[in-house]
């Protein structure tokens, strides 16, 4: 018999299990769609981390880092904006973006698009005492 | 010998016709786009805003009130006399008429549910929501809720139905000992005072009842969904052998050009019903007269039947449409929402106000978009020969 006694087998089965749940855990943290880019002054650079790559129709759960030198930077003020400058209009919804002390990123909720194409997200950095104002643009094309 | 050679004369031309459809090779991509379209990609309608949407008791009191013409003024209009069953529930005229002339196209009942918004500029955000607003408007039914529920509990068929459905009792002082014959917030003058003569709690049992009025009406209406069309079959055929006949070259370069970029078709009109449920200005908005979706922002945030009502059935977080709803009046000027393009042959006038008599009216009105006029509304250029424009009318027809 491969397992030599019933201990082990229980053994093989629960670390099994447990790797299988790490697994999972692992699957449900981590987005599978990023974006990085660096700000117009080059005061910042984001990530943008979404669910699953933007396609048309439902909302996509995303979230943003932003950083100043590798630095995570919390608590700063945030506009989002977007569109598809060729069709000149923007997006379909007004999505919100606030900052997030559990999870250490800005969450973006209410993000959706309506049309195939190429699409534009734009990031406003307000200006506070401890931040220069700067705007970070992302591209990106729906099939 | 003229039987032999009339035979092979059809044999040959027979050989021609299928080569010539066969040329249409389509390859997994293009099925898989295809079939994109399909009914049977469709999901099934959600509403959390409307607990009773799916009870079958409900639903047959739905239908009983949508075609009982006692629900308006002059007892002659219900939501069927312009929703007509044997035209795809639309009447057909470019402009709705109930008790007035209406400034909208009746737009078809079918998959209506589907949508997120409704009324052409997305007005409401329930169906349930919609169907209050037109059993009251005066130019609809210029029905009042209170004349609504003197109905009900005049009529034992209504109100038997109603309290085992809802587990209300219905009883003539069960609002007030001296409710009026006629009165809400959008009647007359005189329906008006009777209104606010009520006190609040009153008005708010009244609104309970209206909405689960709505409610009924709008559960029957989500029943209503469209068969398979042509295309349908032709994409099921292609998926199982690879190959069809069910739509002829003309409809098959129609739907070539409708998903090229040439066209732009489309881009809004996507998915199973051929629309992204969304709010497009395509230049057909008139200002000061009707002008779409910028209108009427303020008015779906404040709506007393909204999905964040205490009517509504929602939790705030299922509210995903309003709690996010596009506030750019400036970018939303003109913007109607994107119709669906299934059963177009038989729901002519189109466009939001009825305009275009035929499909080819319509096509003409996207191929006059020129590189100037693009820069003013949602679409590119758009630049089709004729026989383009016809194929494109062609394919829509199969929908």
């Amino acid at each position: 018999m491969y397992f030599s006694d019933l201990r082990t087998m229980i053994k093989s089965i629960l670390i099994f299990g447990l790797l299988l749940y790490f697994q999972f855990l692992y699957a449900n943290n981590t987005a599978s769609w990023k974006k990085s880019q660096v700000s117009e002054n080059e005061h910042y650079s984001v990530d943008l981390l979404c669910k699953h790559p933007p396609t048309l129709g439902g909302f996509l759960p995303c979230s943003l880092v932003l950083s100043d030198n590798s630095n995570p930077i919390s608590n700063a003020i945030i506009k989002i904006e977007g569109g598809m400058p060729e069709h000149h209009h923007g997006l379909p919804t007004s999505p919100t973006i606030s900052w997030d002390s559990e999870k250490k990123a800005y969450i973006i909720k209410g993000l959706k698009f309506s049309m195939p194409g190429a699409w534009q997200l734009k990031f406003l950095i307000e200006k506070t005492k401890k931040l220069p104002r700067d705007i970070v643009t992302i591209n990106f094309v729906i099939d | 010998m003229i039987k032999y050679s009339f035979n092979l004369i059809f044999t040959l031309f027979s050989i021609l016709i299928v080569s010539s459809i066969s040329a249409n090779s389509w390859s997994d991509k293009d099925i898989q786009q295809i079939s994109a379209f399909t009914l049977k990609k469709l999901q099934p309608v959600k509403d959390p805003s409307n607990k009773y949407l799916l009870d079958k008791n409900v639903i047959s009191l739905g239908e009983k009130l949508f075609s009982d013409t006692r629900l308006s003024s002059n007892k002659k209009i219900s939501c069927a006399s312009c929703h007509i069953k044997e035209k795809s529930f639309t009447d057909n005229h470019n402009l709705a008429v109930g008790l007035q002339k209406g400034f909208r196209n009746t737009p078809t009942l079918l998959n209506s549910a589907h949508h997120n918004w409704f009324f052409a500029d997305g007005s409401k955000d329930s169906l349930w929501a919609q169907v209050l607003s037109s059993i009251e408007n005066p130019a609809e039914q210029n029905f009042t809720r209170v004349e609504l529920f003197n109905l009900f509990i005049n009529d034992n068929t209504y109100k038997t139905l109603y309290e085992s459905v809802f587990k209300q009792s219905l009883t003539k002082t069960s609002i007030a000992t001296n409710l009026p014959a006629k009165a809400g917030p959008n009647a007359d003058l005189q329906g008006l005072i009777e209104w606010k003569k009520l006190n609040s709690n009153q008005r708010d049992r009244i609104n309970l009842f209206f909405t689960n009025i709505g409610k009924s009406i709008a559960s029957y209406v989500t029943t209503l969904e469209s068969k398979e069309s042509r295309f349908d079959k032709f994409a099921y055929e292609l998926s199982v052998t690879g190959r069809s006949s069910l739509l002829n070259k003309s409809e098959i370069n129609g739907y070539k050009l409708f998903i090229d970029q040439k066209s732009g078709c489309s881009n809004c009109h996507s998915g199973p019903l051929f629309t992204n449920k969304e709010f497009h200005n395509i230049g057909t908005g008139i200002l000061a007269h009707d002008n779409g979706r910028s209108e009427v922002i303020n008015a779906v945030i404040h709506d007393e039947f909204n999905c964040l009502s205490k009517y509504s059935d929602a939790k705030k977080e299922e509210c995903v449409e309003l709690n996010y709803i596009n506030r750019n009046k400036h970018g939303l000027s003109g913007a109607f929402k994107t119709p669906s393009l299934r059963n177009l042959s038989k729901t002519a006038p189109y466009i939001h106000d009825g305009r275009f008599n035929n499909l080819e009216e319509v096509l003409r009105y996207y191929n006059s978009i020129d590189e100037k006029r693009a820069l003013e509304v949602d679409l590119p250029p758009i630049s089709l020969t004729v026989k383009e424009q016809q194929d494109i009318v062609n394919f829509l027809l199969t929908l």
